[in-house]
C-alpha cells in the first residue's frame, strides 16, 4: 500500500512515515497542500494520504476539499492529523471530505487503530 | 501585579495544569518515558544563548505559545524527537522546535473561546515578547538533562484584538 | 535494576488476595511497567526499593494502589475492533428480532475499567435500537473504585480520545470540557456504574442480554473462572450472547457454553438454550 504524508514539518513527516513504512506502507511526502496535488498528479494514486492542517502555500482543509472534488481521486483515503483539537474544526474537516481525524500529539497504538477503522491495517485487513 | 484580574480572568482557559498536561502528552508520544522533563517550581534564572519557537493564536484573546531551551540543549531535544543520533543541521532543530511549538499551540488554542487561526512556527534566538495588553497566563519550567524547558503561554484580552505579535509569515 | 524475586512474589500474593487475580511467573515485566508512574511518584530509586518499603510501611492506601495499577488495563475505544462488529453487525439484528415486542435490552461490561467498552457499546445502540424508540440498560462494573469514578465522569484526555474512536463519533456523542472530552449527558444516562469484584457474588444485577467479560479472565486461577464463568450464565438470557477477550475461552473450563463464530469473532451462548 502507498501513503503520501503531507505536513508542512519534517519532523512530523519523518515520525508519520517511520510508523507507516513499520506497517508495510510505500511512503511519499509533501510538505504543503500545493505539493502534495503535484504529487497526485503525477504519480500512482495513493491508499492514504495523512494531511496536517496549517502549512503554507496551500492548508490542508484546501487541499481535502481539492482532492474531495476531482473524481479521480475518489478512491484515496484522507486522514487529517494536525493539532487542530476543537469540536468544530473536526466537524469542518469531516464535512470538507476527510475520512478519519486524528489529533497531535498521538502515540503510534493511535495511529494504527485509526488504520484499523479505516481498513487499512496490513496484518488485521477484512477482520 | 497591576494587570492581577486580568490574568486570573484569561489565566481561566489555561491553567498550568491544563499546559503541564499537554506537555506531557506531547513527551509521551514522541519523546518516549525515559528523560522526562522534571517541572520545576523556582522561577528559571535564564541565563546564556537560547533557541525559541513561538507560535501564534488569533482571534478574540490574540495569543503566543512559545517553547525556549538553551542553546546548546536544542539539537539535543530535536534529536530525541527525530530519533537521530547524527549530526542535525540547524534547519532541522528549527523544525523540530517549530512542530513541539505547533502542537502545544493548537491544544492551548482548543481551549481558548472564540480562538481564530494558529500561526506557522517562528524561531528565534530569544524569547519573542508577544503584543501590548497579553499576559502570560500558563508557564511550565522544567528541569531536562543538563538543563532546562521553559513553555509559556500568552493570552491577549479581548479588548486589544488585533495587536497580537506578527503571526507567523516567514 | 530487575524486579527482584521477592518483590514480585510480594506483589503477587497482595494483588491475589485482594483481587483473586493471578499474576503468574513471566509478568514481572508487567508488574515493573505498571509499577514505574508510582515508584516515581513516591521518590523511589526503583520499583523494587518502592515495593520493599510499601511492604514494610503497611499502609493499606498504598497496597490498593498498588492492586488497582496492575488490574487496570489500558484500553481504546471499540478495542480490537472485530467484536464490536460482530455485536452491530450479527448480534444486534438477531436480538432486534427476538425482542420486539419487549423492545428493550440489557447489556453487562463486566470489567469496564474507565468505561471506553460500555460506552462504545452505548454508542452503537443509541444509533440503532434506541433511535428507534427501544429501551437500552447498560451496566459498568469494576473492582476499582477509581476507574468507576473516571467512567461515571466520562472525561478523557485529549490522548484517550484518539485512541480507536471514530471522527464522526467523537463529533456526535463528546464535548470539550476544557482539556478534555466528555461523554454527552444523553450517553452518560444509559450506563450505570457500580463497584463489583467478580470472584463475589453478583448480587442484584438482573439479567442481561449481552455480557461483555473480555481480558479479565486471563487474571484468575481456572477454579474461580469457571465459577465466574457459572455465574454469568445464570444472569445471562438463554439466548443472550458473552463477548470473551481474544485470548480467552470458557473451552476446558466451563462446559455450559457453546461457542459461535461470527466472522473471526468467537462468541459464547448458554448451551442448550440455558437448559444444561
Amino acid at each position: 500500500m502507498r501513503a503520501l504524508v503531507v505536513d508542512d514539518s519534517r519532523a512530523m513527516r519523518k515520525i508519520i512515515s517511520a510508523s507507516l513504512r513499520k506497517l508495510g506502507f510505500e511512503i511519499v511526502e509533501a510538505g504543503d497542500g500545493a505539493e502534495a496535488l503535484e504529487v497526485l498528479k503525477s504519480g500512482p494514486l495513493p491508499d492514504l494520504a495523512t494531511i496536517d492542517w496549517n502549512m503554507p502555500v496551500m492548508d490542508g482543509l484546501t487541499l481535502v476539499t481539492n482532492v474531495r472534488a476531482a473524481r479521480e481521486y475518489r478512491s484515496m483515503t484522507m486522514m487529517m492529523v494536525t493539532t487542530e483539537a476543537e469540536h468544530g474544526q473536526i466537524v469542518r474537516a469531516l464535512a470538507a471530505g476527510a475520512h478519519e481525524y486524528l489529533i497531535k500529539p498521538f502515540t503510534t497504538d493511535a495511529l494504527e487503530e485509526k488504520l484499523a477503522l479505516l481498513g487499512l491495517m496490513p496484518e488485521v485487513a477484512g477482520a | 501585579m497591576s494587570v492581577g484580574f486580568e490574568v486570573e480572568e484569561l489565566g481561566h482557559y489555561v491553567e498550568d495544569e491544563a499546559l503541564e498536561q499537554i506537555v506531557y502528552q506531547m513527551w509521551d508520544s514522541y519523546f518516549g518515558t525515559t528523560e522526562p522533563p522534571y517541572p520545576v517550581f523556582e522561577p528559571l534564572v535564564v541565563e546564556g544563548p537560547v533557541q525559541c519557537a513561538s507560535v501564534s493564536i488569533s482571534g478574540a484573546r490574540p495569543g503566543l505559545v512559545t517553547i525556549t531551551v538553551p542553546d546548546h540543549l536544542a539539537p539535543a531535544l530535536a534529536a530525541v524527537m527525530l530519533q537521530d543520533d547524527g549530526e542535525l543541521a540547524q534547519d532541522d532543530v528549527d523544525d523540530s522546535l517549530g512542530e513541539m511549538a505547533n502542537i502545544i499551540a493548537g491544544n492551548v488554542k482548543a481551549l481558548v473561546p472564540d480562538a481564530g487561526a494558529l500561526g506557522l512556527p517562528v524561531l528565534a534566538r530569544a524569547t519573542p515578547r508577544p503584543g501590548r495588553g497579553a499576559s502570560e497566563v500558563a508557564r511550565l519550567d522544567a528541569a531536562w538533562r543538563e538543563g532546562w524547558l521553559s513553555f509559556v503561554v500568552w493570552l491577549g484580552d479581548p479588548q486589544a484584538a488585533g495587536s497580537g505579535d506578527g503571526s507567523g509569515r516567514e | 535494576m530487575p524486579l527482584t524475586t521477592q518483590a514480585f512474589d510480594w506483589v503477587c500474593s497482595l494483588v491475589r488476595k485482594e483481587s483473586a487475580i493471578v499474576l503468574e511467573k513471566g509478568k514481572e515485566y508487567l508488574v515493573e511497567s505498571r509499577l514505574v508512574p508510582l515508584a516515581r511518584a513516591a521518590g523511589a530509586p526503583d520499583v523494587s526499593a518502592f515495593i520493599e518499603g510499601v511492604r514494610v510501611g503497611h499502609d493499606r492506601r498504598k497496597h490498593m494502589d498498588i492492586v488497582e495499577a496492575l488490574t487496570t488495563n489500558e484500553t481504546s475505544w471499540f478495542r480490537d475492533g472485530a467484536p464490536f462488529t460482530a455485536f452491530s453487525t450479527s448480534v444486534l439484528p438477531e436480538l432486534k428480532q427476538s425482542r420486539s415486542t419487549t423492545r428493550s435490552l440489557r447489556v453487562w461490561s463486566a470489567a469496564c475499567s474507565t468505561g471506553q467498552e460500555v460506552y462504545s457499546i452505548a454508542m452503537l445502540l443509541k444509533d440503532s435500537v434506541v433511535a428507534e424508540g427501544w429501551r437500552a440498560e447498560l451496566l459498568a462494573t469494576d473492582i476499582s473504585s477509581e476507574v468507576l469514578e473516571k467512567g461515571r465522569k466520562g472525561c478523557y484526555s485529549q490522548l484517550e480520545m484518539n485512541r480507536g474512536l471514530p471522527a464522526n463519533l467523537l463529533v456526535r456523542h463528546f464535548s470539550r470540557q476544557g482539556p478534555q472530552w466528555q461523554v454527552n449527558d444523553d450517553l452518560r444516562r444509559m450506563v450505570t456504574f457500580q463497584q463489583m469484584n467478580l470472584a463475589m457474588p453478583f448480587r442484584g444485577v438482573g439479567q442481561f442480554d449481552v455480557v461483555f467479560l473480555r481480558n479479565v479472565l486471563i487474571y484468575f486461577d481456572v477454579a474461580t473462572k469457571r465459577d465466574i464463568l457459572t455465574r454469568v450464565r445464570q444472569v445471562l438470557r438463554p439466548d443472550g450472547y458473552l463477548f470473551l477477550g481474544g485470548a480467552e475461552t470458557t473451552l476446558g473450563v466451563d462446559d455450559g457454553w457453546e461457542r459461535t463464530l461470527i466472522g473471526r469473532v468467537s462468541v459464547h451462548r448458554p448451551k442448550n438454550g440455558g437448559r444444561s
